[in-house]
């Protein structure tokens, strides 16, 4: 199998925190969804793949180049959407335009204009006038015209209304139609990752708590809501989370077909990543 | 790299007004007497080079510059060429300008005492330049405006000291030194040497700089 990126042991300490032993892989032409909380480490992981910041231990792969031997050779595969980092908001599109196409070797101006006609952006009007949406739009937009392998998304979706955040998830999608194309995305949108994601990592206070296909994850992992009495009933090594609240208790349980033939009296619901999100770091652990 | 320097003269668009202005005002104080149009040089291409700083550092531009191909290398390399670009732009208009003024008052014109000027002007600024660029790079624009701040006040108390207890006339032949075309030519290698060694030294710190 082929990889867009390979992550293996990354750390990095800072005073306040550390990202402890990060692994993983993106296979080509796969999306990686990347949550967590703000603060988790999301952000750093990403700085630290795009070599934004020095690694404490650990090596990154693009593309099968080890970033920090020979970084700028995957650069051009790569395209980047970062949170609040972009031109500064004097220049318009247009110039951004005339920048980029001497910065990449296959900056493809035609694409970019078609971008900036779709997203309906004005060409010639300063970023800083434009709404926080549009500026999302006219990132991504950046980071696509260059036809990228990889792209890399912080929050891609941020700011952006319903509709919009369609527009740009279809887009995505289109993207990953193509030959070899990947994405790693993070966001705190989780309703987008279940619309796109292959994989899903699930990071908190620096260490990876889960990583899956998402399809395992939505199929394998559900929430049994029952009464106290049904609740001591249940086996404490089959609720991985739980809270209580006024009226029941809400389990989250782990394997459900195999739940089920243990307690065919239970009803399962479906869970959703938000959920998941919730329960691993709201919910309490049974002692 | 071009994409970097196209970015920072297109940046400079927006105080393009503003230095307008100063221009025409340097023309009337020179044509009045009151000032050289050279002093124009120094003071507008250290404002219009931070002012690109500034609006760097404002949208995290620099951030997002290392995520591109060659982005560390180029960041600062294009800030060294742009300030060249910059400084034999306007040392062009300055000189041309010069001139105008001395055939407008119908003097001959004096093309040594135009080229002393604009050379004392590029050298004060290439020196402020080279001085500043490693402190911006290492610490970003707003700490370095303080560094530099207290770096000139120091230099000006200690002027102060130095010519208060040092008699001055003592270091006259310093200056006899640099006089003359040699002393031009001294005063090139340095600032060659200068602009090097801070170039070397900029790409130090923004090699390890993590953002």
């Amino acid at each position: 199998m082929k990889y867009a990126l390979e992550v293996k042991g990354l750390g990095k300490k800072y005073d306040d925190f550390e990202l402890k032993d990060i692994h993983f892989s993106l296979p080509t032409g796969m999306i990686l969804g990347f949550i967590g909380e703000n603060g988790a480490g999301k952000t750093t992981t990403i700085k630290a793949i795009l070599n934004m910041i020095q690694l404490d231990s650990g090596h990154i792969k693009i593309f099968g180049c080890d970033i920090k031997k020979e970084t700028e050779l995957a650069k051009e595969e790569i395209g980047v959407v970062l949170d609040d980092m972009f031109f500064p908001e004097i220049l318009t599109p247009k110039d951004i335009n005339v920048i980029m196409k001497d910065i990449y070797q296959n900056w493809d101006q035609t694409l970019f204009y078609q971008y900036i006609n779709d997203f309906h952006l004005p060409l010639k009007q300063a970023i800083k006038t434009l709404s926080k949406g549009m500026r999302k739009k006219l990132e991504i937009a950046t980071a696509l015209s260059h036809h990228p392998k990889l792209l890399i998304l912080d929050e891609p979706t941020a700011g952006l209304d319903p509709i919009a955040r369609s527009e740009v998830i279809d887009l995505f999608r289109d993207f990953i139609q193509e030959k070899d194309c990947s994405i790693l995305l993070s966001s705190h949108i989780t309703t987008d990752l279940e619309h796109i994601a292959d994989y899903i990592i699930f990071i908190n206070e620096g260490t990876m708590l889960l990583s899956k296909t998402c399809d395992a994850l939505l199929e394998e992992y559900g929430i049994v809501k029952c009464k106290e009495k049904e609740f001591k009933q249940i086996d404490k090594k089959d609720k991985v989370r739980f809270r209580k609240n006024r009226y029941e208790y809400e389990i989250l349980i782990e394997n459900k077909k195999e739940f089920k033939k243990k307690y065919p009296s239970s009803i399962i619901d479906k869970i959703t990543l938000e959920d998941l999100m919730i329960f691993m770091l709201k919910g309490e652990v049974e002692k | 790299m071009k994409g970097f320097i196209k970015k920072d003269i297109l940046m400079m668009r927006s105080n393009l007004k503003i230095l307008l202005v100063l221009f025409v005002l340097y023309i009337v104080m020179d044509f009045q007497g009151n000032s050289s149009l050279s002093f124009f040089l120094p003071v507008c291409s250290v404002v219009s080079m931070l002012s690109t700083f500034s609006y760097d550092d404002y949208n995290h531009w620099t951030s997002y510059a290392v995520t591109l191909p060659n982005g560390r290398r180029n960041v600062v390399k294009s800030k060294y060429i742009t300030t060249f670009i910059l400084l034999f732009l306007m040392s062009l208009c300055v000189g041309v300008f010069s001139s105008i003024i001395y055939v407008t008052k119908h003097y001959a014109i004096n093309f040594s005492f135009i080229f002393e000027n604009l050379f004392g002007s590029i050298v004060g600024a290439l020196f402020v330049l080279d001085f500043m660029y490693p402190m911006i790079f290492k610490m970003g624009i707003e700490k370095a405006r303080i560094a530099i701040f207290v770096g000139v006040f120091s230099i000006i108390i200690l002027g102060g000291i130095l010519i208060k207890y040092v008699d001055v006339s003592a270091l006259s032949f310093l200056f006899s030194f640099f006089h003359g075309y040699g002393g031009i030519l001294i005063f090139i290698i340095m600032m060659i040497f200068l602009s090097f060694l801070s170039y070397q030294i900029s790409m130090l710190f923004y090699r390890k700089k993590e953002f």
